[in-house]
């Protein structure tokens, strides 16, 4: 009997004493995670996606109410500009399809110098269309959660982008949803080319609207309104895709105006790009594993 | 003996306080059609926990708060422990000030709202720049808390309501 109240009393104890350093152990926990989480570990990853899947219909029947008054503001909006815009649309028409014409002669040329040089050209890639649903990531963090997931052949890294230029990444996949980082979020690295000079640099994200260029080989071969695209070294990225221009230019300090405004996305697509020697081919977890970490250390890592 | 319903009825008791912190992330999935607000939309949960911390300090506990944080990160795509860490400091600093945070005078209420909802943007600030391992600016979380401060009241109020339904749940 002694021996069981003894044994019941130091029970007793021990419970008082962690209920009164609960808070302590917590906080020392939660400081833990934030420590693990910059080895960017994949149950982390798995967690997160699998949540996704689970928060999505929620965030879709809560995007509803906002999509709809948006539609609507949008639709009174364009009725009320269609004379403008059907004018200004004929004209845009005609110098358009001027610059078509010439844009089909160099089209013609090109693939002529690429069958002299034997050149290979990349695989475009196919498209995946998604709507946006949510954007949660608060002051830090620049995502939105988009509704398409593995089931639509998303994969982690991928770019995604709409008509005007480049939107961001794919940084999470769940079954039919994922999570995309914009160019703007502090962590978003992309290997970039500004203007006819063809200078090489890195846009990072500054959590503004305006991204900064990074390791400028020489800010004297960038001015003001050039345009800025992915240059496709950073093995990520298709070349090509059109980021935005060049809106200020100053000692250690270019920043750029993106095409895309990323605080009203609609849409999006998702480009199901291959990068030739650098990605493993699809449906192999084995060696998808390594080459989509080294991708976080360079485009998602911290700055 | 408790009768089934009274039992039923600590339950929904007990789960009230974590499933409002728990509606209030979800608040954050909301797609609010204004440019840039979701960067400095009101932090619901900080609110949530403020309020129950220092009416029903019993019906939520630290590792409610802990696993509600981590559900937070979740759905943020925060770093792991970010929310958790701003959470815990705001329920440890009301449990610590619950003296003169209960007296229900609604003006001193929300004065310590304001200072403990600041300790909770200071310690998120802090949680995010050590995982980025550099110093964001600490503008966005403080537009974000200045409209915190400033949603308090209707939210307060919402979950005054939702407290005083639960009077009769004992302590």
């Amino acid at each position: 009997m002694g021996t069981r109240t003894r044994a019941f009393g130091r029970i007793w104890v021990v419970r008082l004493w962690v209920q009164r350093f609960a808070f302590l152990l917590l906080i020392a926990a939660a400081f833990g995670l934030l420590v693990l989480g910059r080895f960017e570990s994949p149950w982390a990853s798995r967690l997160r996606a699998g949540l996704l899947d689970a928060v999505a219909p929620v965030a879709h029947a809560l995007s509803l109410p906002g999509r709809a008054v948006s539609d609507w503001f949008a639709s009174v909006k364009s009725t009320s500009d269609l004379q403008r815009q059907n004018a200004e649309l004929k004209t845009e028409i005609d110098s358009l399809r001027l610059r078509l014409t010439a844009l089909d002669e160099l089209d013609r040329e090109n693939r002529e110098f690429r069958k002299l040089l034997a050149v290979k050209m990349p695989d475009e890639g196919k498209h995946i269309a998604a709507r946006v649903i949510s954007d949660p990531g608060g002051p830090y963090v620049r995502s939105v959660l988009i509704r398409a997931g593995q089931r639509e052949g998303v994969r982690k890294g991928r770019a995604v982008v709409t008509a005007q230029g480049l939107v961001g990444r794919v940084t999470e996949v769940g079954e039919f949803t994922s999570r995309v980082m914009l160019v703007t979020d502090v962590n978003s690295r992309i290997a970039v080319i500004i203007g006819v000079a063809g200078e090489r640099a890195i846009m990072a994200g500054a959590n503004a609207d305006w991204p900064k260029l990074l390791h400028i080989p020489r800010v004297a071969g960038i001015a003001k309104g050039d345009r800025v695209v992915t240059s496709g070294h950073d093995g990520v990225m298709p070349p090509g895709l059109p980021i935005g221009e060049v809106a200020e230019v100053g000692p250690g300090n270019v920043r750029i105006r993106l095409f895309v405004d990323t605080q009203s996305l609609g849409f999006v697509r998702v480009i199901d790009h291959d990068m030739p020697g650098l990605l493993p081919p699809p449906g192999d977890p084995k060696t998808a594993e390594r080459p989509s970490r080294r991708r976080d250390r360079f485009d998602g890592g911290s700055p | 003996m408790i009768g089934a319903a009274v039992r039923r009825e600590r339950w929904y008791g007990g789960a009230a306080p974590l499933a409002t912190v728990i509606a209030a992330m979800l608040l954050d999935l909301l797609w609010i059609p204004v440019p840039g607000f979701s960067a400095v939309a009101p932090a619901f949960p900080v609110m949530a926990v403020f309020c129950w911390a220092a009416w029903r300090p019993q019906l939520l506990p630290y590792t409610a708060v802990f696993a509600a944080g981590l559900f937070e990160d979740l759905i943020r795509g925060t770093p792991m422990g970010t929310a958790s860490i701003s959470l815990l400091a705001v329920q440890g600093f009301v449990w610590a000030q619950r003296r003169y945070l209960s007296t229900r005078s609604f003006e001193v209420l929300w004065l310590g709202f304001a200072l403990t909802a600041f300790i909770g943007a200071a310690a998120t600030w802090c949680a995010i720049s050590f995982a980025y391992r550099t110093p964001l600016s600490p503008w966005p979380g403080g537009m974000q808390y200045l409209l915190t401060v400033a949603a308090f009241p209707p939210v307060a109020f919402l979950l005054l309501r939702i407290e005083r339904g639960l009077a009769r749940v004992p302590s």
